[in-house]
């Protein structure tokens, strides 16, 4: 090798021991901010785990206090496991302020119930009858409270409902004898003034339209029907509540199967709880669905059918389908179908206007307006020595 | 010094170098790897309590005090990798 190539790769060996630390500094550098980022996320998640276990923590606390407080006068004060927990009353309202060890804060409010509401309403599909509609559970008919109905607010005071004198002749050829009852023509029939509990002395009529009629609940609601219902479309819930339509018998009117669909106790028809018919010849309690012409009927509502429920077309009816009796296709093919895509938990929620068993007890604890959380402040842990 | 000496100490000292980031990043690793499954074991006693505080919230009878200490019972040996990594930060 001559001088002139020695001194080449001496100064090629010297530029590479200085690219290596150079490179050495920027892969360092890199690393370091790598390994920093992914502390950082863990800590993150730990972080976030933290304030998830404190809430569950919180929550049960607050259930199992709400829980002893009922039945008890003034406020109480429970503490288990390092969370504390202090329950009042705010009206009809348990008020629950929990605190751990941490320092993070959390308020539940809850209804006061009490006592279960009908287990019926849990299911999709649910009949008093056995055996009388196929996949149904077999329940103890739900009662309605006598006091609660009594106090509930009228259909004509709220102007939610009008009485139509002609509806009934529109659709059946000799009308029917009892009252009847339309929502007005707009839009959107708004429930939100009309009280939990709305009763409509008469039958209620929804007749046929090519477009939904859509009713606002900004929370549940039950519509009692002291007489049939005529749901001639489909029924759209809005406003974030829930709706349950109840029929219930009238004093004097009897129930029946309507066999032919005539609407009108008739040669044929199947008489359901008395050996004779009498009262208003459109009987009562029952729910007509698809009279008139149409489509398939969506109902985003509950039912309760005190009597019989006739399809005329294909129904899908989105809440729970309570039936004291059975359902007569009064039509070919015509079908119910009860999708249970909502239904009531009995146990931790009212059914308004229906009676209560059992003991009182808390409803759905819900999430009230917490402050920001003292542990949102603070670091993870406290210094406890690391293993 | 001679220029070679001197190049092989540019050498040895990028070397070094590496290997220190190299150790450096595997007791990194390592660190958050140990942490992580700490973390995967408080993710799972926090589903634990969710569930229970799901459960208690749609239930018809209240949980047993005894029950619902030992639900409230902090998770063993979960702190201690994150405590670590928090000091070192």
């Amino acid at each position: 090798m001559t001088r002139a190539n020695r001194s080449a790769w001496r100064a090629a060996a010297t530029a590479a021991g200085s690219v290596s630390w150079l490179l050495g500094i920027a892969l360092a550098f890199v690393i370091g901010l790598g390994a920093l980022h992914e502390v950082a996320r863990v800590l993150r998640r730990a972080h976030e785990l933290d304030g998830r276990a404190a809430l569950a923590r919180a929550r049960l606390v607050a259930d199992a206090a709400a829980w002893a407080s009922c039945g008890q006068d003034g406020a109480t004060r429970t503490a288990v496991g390092g969370v504390t927990a202090t329950v009042g009353r705010d009206g009809d309202g348990i008020v629950v302020a929990t605190s751990d060890t941490n320092g993070a804060v959390h308020r539940f409010v809850a209804p006061y119930l009490t006592g279960a509401a009908p287990g019926a309403f849990a299911h999709a599909l649910a009949a008093a009858t056995p055996g009388a509609v196929a996949g149904a559970v077999a329940i103890a008919l739900p009662r309605l409270d006598d006091a609660c109905v009594q106090r509930a607010v009228g259909a004509e005071a709220t102007r939610v409902l009008r009485r139509d004198q002609g509806v009934a002749l529109l659709h059946l050829e000799a009308g029917t004898d009892a009252d009847d009852f339309v929502f007005p023509d707009r839009a959107i029939v708004d429930l939100g003034a009309a009280g939990e509990l709305l009763l409509v002395p008469g039958h209620l009529w929804v007749p046929p339209a090519p477009q939904p009629i859509e009713v606002r609940v900004p929370s549940d609601r039950v519509v009692v029907i002291q007489g049939n219902l005529y749901l001639g479309r489909s029924l759209r819930v809005v406003g974030g509540g829930r709706l349950l339509l109840a029929t219930v018998p009238r004093d004097g009117a009897t129930s029946f199967a309507d066999a032919d669909g005539n609407g009108r106790w008739s040669t044929g028809d199947r008489l359901l709880e008395r050996q004779r018919f009498h009262g208003p010849v459109e009987g009562a309690a029952s729910v007509w669905c698809g009279f008139g012409p149409g489509a398939a009927i969506d109902c985003d509502g509950g039912l309760f059918v005190g009597g019989e429920l006739h399809v005329a077309r294909d129904v899908e009816v989105a809440g729970p389908v309570v039936l004291a009796h059975g359902v007569t296709s009064t039509a070919p093919r015509a079908q119910l179908r009860a999708a249970g895509e909502w239904c009531f938990n009995p146990e931790r929620e009212r059914v308004p206007g229906f009676a209560t068993s059992g003991k009182p007890r808390p409803g759905l604890l819900r999430r009230s307006g917490a402050p920001a959380s003292a542990m949102d402040q603070q670091t993870l842990y406290g210094a406890r020595i690391a293993r | 010094m001679s220029h070679r000496g001197s190049e092989w100490t540019t050498r040895a000292s990028a070397l070094l170098l590496l290997a220190v980031v190299v150790i450096a990043l595997l007791w990194s690793r390592a660190d958050v790897a140990f942490a992580r499954d700490a973390l995967d074991a408080r993710a799972r006693h926090v589903q634990r309590l969710e569930h229970a505080a799901d459960r208690s919230a749609r239930g018809a009878v209240p949980l047993d005090v005894a029950d619902l200490e030992q639900l409230l019972a902090p998770a063993p040996h979960v702190g201690g990798a994150l405590a670590a990594l928090e000091c070192r930060r």
